[in-house]
């Protein structure tokens, strides 16, 4: 992240207003991938960059999906009725907006139930490394890299980050957090998200769906002002 | 300080796209990569008509 003036954080460590963002998502959709890039960068231009704290928010898109994880354009042409070369087209068309974005993104990836990952987003919350973890869980998904819905391979890209493996285990291996998604998610609902990435800045203003790095500037500093 | 969230204000910004909640499906609503994005980055993308269903969750 951009580190602000010096100026400028003087001026927020003097006034100490603080901007919490909540960010529902879903690890399986790639416009909260391309939202969470174009946030972080409104963030990191923001001169009140060092005031601003995201908060991850559960949302899974297929509560259903199985946990087997699936070749996505094998998944994606059976859902749909599509023909394979359809089921690449329709990839290609997200991925080039990915690649201008500078974001990797591959067609080949596989995707999961993501109900775990969301348990593990939960726990990481309460360290402060859920947005870093996100992003990181993201990043390596939409590359192609690596099955993070693999509890080993969760394990591997929390503990990381710092996170004690021996707590993402231990999350995973029960039911722990379950109930902090399902609660994000009956938020999300109960306050009229059709879709993800639904975005709230100092929770008031929302952005339902991805906009562009000036959208997400703007509501920064709308949020910002009007505190 | 975690704050409750009590929504008053939907920001009219442009979406760029969206998974729906219910169906699962992934829409893309932003057109063109205008900066001279490479070709085979942008593949099929001369049809892209807005709310066209991409991708499943």
């Amino acid at each position: 992240m951009t580190t602000p003036p010096p100026a400028q954080t003087t001026a927020t460590a003097s006034t100490g207003k603080r901007l919490q963002i909540d960010a529902w998502g879903d690890l399986n959709c790639p416009w909260c991938y391309i939202g969470k890039n174009r946030l972080d960068q409104a963030i990191a231009s923001s001169p009140h960059a060092e005031a601003v704290t995201v908060k991850v928010r559960s949302f899974e898109l297929d509560p259903h999906m199985p946990h087997e994880a699936k070749p996505n354009l094998e998944l994606l042409a059976a859902k749909y009725g599509l023909s394979p070369a359809e089921a690449l087209r329709m990839e290609n068309k997200v991925a080039g907006i990915a690649h201008h974005d500078g974001l990797p993104f591959s067609v080949d990836r596989v995707v999961s139930n993501s109900f775990d990952v969301h348990r593990v987003l939960q726990l990481a919350s309460t360290t402060g490394l859920a947005d870093q973890l996100l992003g990181d869980l993201q990043r390596t998904m939409f590359s192609g890299r690596a099955n993070v819905y693999d509890h080993a391979v969760l394990a591997d890209i929390a503990s990381h980050l710092g996170i004690p493996r021996g707590r993402v285990e231990a999350v995973l291996s029960s039911d722990e957090y379950a109930d902090a998604v399902r609660a994000d998610e009956t938020e999300a609902r109960e306050l009229g998200a059709t879709g993800v990435p639904f975005t709230v800045f100092d929770g008031r203003i929302a952005i339902p769906g991805s906009t562009d790095v000036n959208g997400y500037t703007n509501a920064i500093n709308r949020a910002w002002s009007s505190q | 300080m975690e704050q409750p969230v009590n929504i008053t204000e939907i920001i009219p910004a442009e979406i760029s796209g969206y998974c729906d909640a219910e169906t699962g499906e992934c829409i893309t609503t932003e057109t063109g990569t205008p900066h001279g994005t490479p070709a085979e980055n942008v593949a099929h993308t001369d049809d892209d008509t807005s709310t066209m269903p991409d991708e499943p969750a």
